[in-house]
């Protein structure tokens, strides 16, 4: 019996000369544009990234920027301004936080973002050390959705990165 | 019950079983240590000679790592040390440091000769994330994003700057523009 599995198999593997890959197909995930990432990103910086929160190289979720987490050694957290690499290193730590989730929320266009961590944690709805940052609608949460779902609304990006620093009071 | 029975053979069994108990609420008190922490305290080293343990002590270190709960000092919600400018080393003492929270409420508080100051939860409580500025006289400067939760300033603000820090607080960035600095009350408590 040994022998006839063999003798089935020699053909397959000995005929054409090569060898088969038996590896399984991979999936292709889908991820949230990258075009345009870059207002997320800033909202994200401005509300996630500082230094005490994901500005942090030991967070799951690393986030990179200006005034925070720096890609280049020579850089600092005080001066300059995100450099193109930075953006790019974001946009994977958001996408490889919780890759197949994120591609069946990209998929389904936006459909339910809160199967994603960084939706819930962020909302408060789980546990999270920073507090609950936005709420279903805010200008953040709107940012954030909007870019699972396939189109940025930057002004709601641009509510949040660009607000105007809050001043003492007299 | 458990430990009388244990211990119990006749006239001294419960005063053993009462004295063991004595012990385990002194331990469940004084609470468990945490070896992170621990490590972390340690790391920081010994006292600089020539000052004592106290508001003038160990400036721009992280000062949240003893004093919080799981430490060993009295817990600060916020402290640092403001030097006057990115890359000296002199420190300023008199600054008003004011911190404005997510509810709009202000605390603020002055360093201390050693450019420290501390904030303890008695004082204010925050709602995060917290704004900070530095005052002395007409100069202020701020503190260009807020706080979500870090009560050490130099947790952030290490010396150098760097890809993860901001480097040090400091007063004046300007160095055509000097800053008259405050008379500062050295040895009073902030």
């Amino acid at each position: 019996m040994k022998l006839a599995r063999l003798l089935l198999l020699l053909p397959a593997l000995g005929c054409s000369g090569q060898a088969i890959d038996t590896r399984p197909e991979p999936r292709l995930l889908q991820a949230p544009p990258r075009d345009g990432f870059e207002p997320v990103a800033d909202a994200l910086q401005a509300t996630c990234g500082t230094l005490d929160c994901h500005g942090q190289v030991g967070r799951n979720l690393r986030l990179y920027g200006s005034r925070g987490l720096r890609l280049d050694p020579k850089a600092t957290s005080a001066e300059g301004t995100t450099t193109a690499a930075e953006y790019e290193a974001t946009f994977w730590s958001v996408v490889g936080l919780e890759p197949e989730a994120v591609s069946t929320v990209v998929r389904e266009r936006g459909e339910d973002p809160t199967r994603l961590s960084l939706i819930r944690k962020a909302r408060g709805t789980d546990h999270h050390k920073g507090g609950t940052l936005m709420k279903s609608g805010d200008a953040l949460d709107r940012c954030l959705t909007s870019w699972l779902a396939g189109t940025v609304k930057t002004e709601a990006c641009d509510a949040i990165s660009l607000a105007p620093r809050p001043m003492l009071p007299p | 019950m458990r430990a009388a029975a244990i211990f119990s053979d006749g006239s001294h069994g419960p005063q053993r079983a009462g004295l063991l108990c004595s012990a385990l609420l002194a331990l469940a008190a004084a609470g468990c240590p945490d070896p992170a922490v621990d490590a972390q305290i340690a790391a920081l080293g010994p006292e600089a000679a020539g000052v004592a343990v106290g508001p003038l002590h160990r400036p721009n270190q992280p000062c949240v790592v003893c004093h919080q709960e799981a430490g060993n000092a009295a817990a600060f919600v916020f402290g640092g040390t403001v030097y006057f400018d990115a890359t000296g080393s002199k420190a300023v003492g008199g600054v008003e440091v004011a911190l404005l929270d997510a509810a709009g409420r202000v605390h603020r508080t002055v360093t201390n000769c050693a450019g420290n100051f501390f904030v303890r939860p008695g004082e204010w409580q925050p709602t995060f994330p917290v704004w900070a500025t530095l005052v002395a006289g007409e100069h202020s400067i701020d503190m260009e994003s807020p706080i979500y939760r870090e009560g050490s300033c130099s947790n952030c603000h290490q010396t150098p700057a760097g890809p993860r820090s901001a480097g040090q607080v400091f007063l004046s960035d300007d160095p055509d523009m000097p800053v008259a600095l405050p008379p500062s009350n050295c040895g009073a408590r902030p």
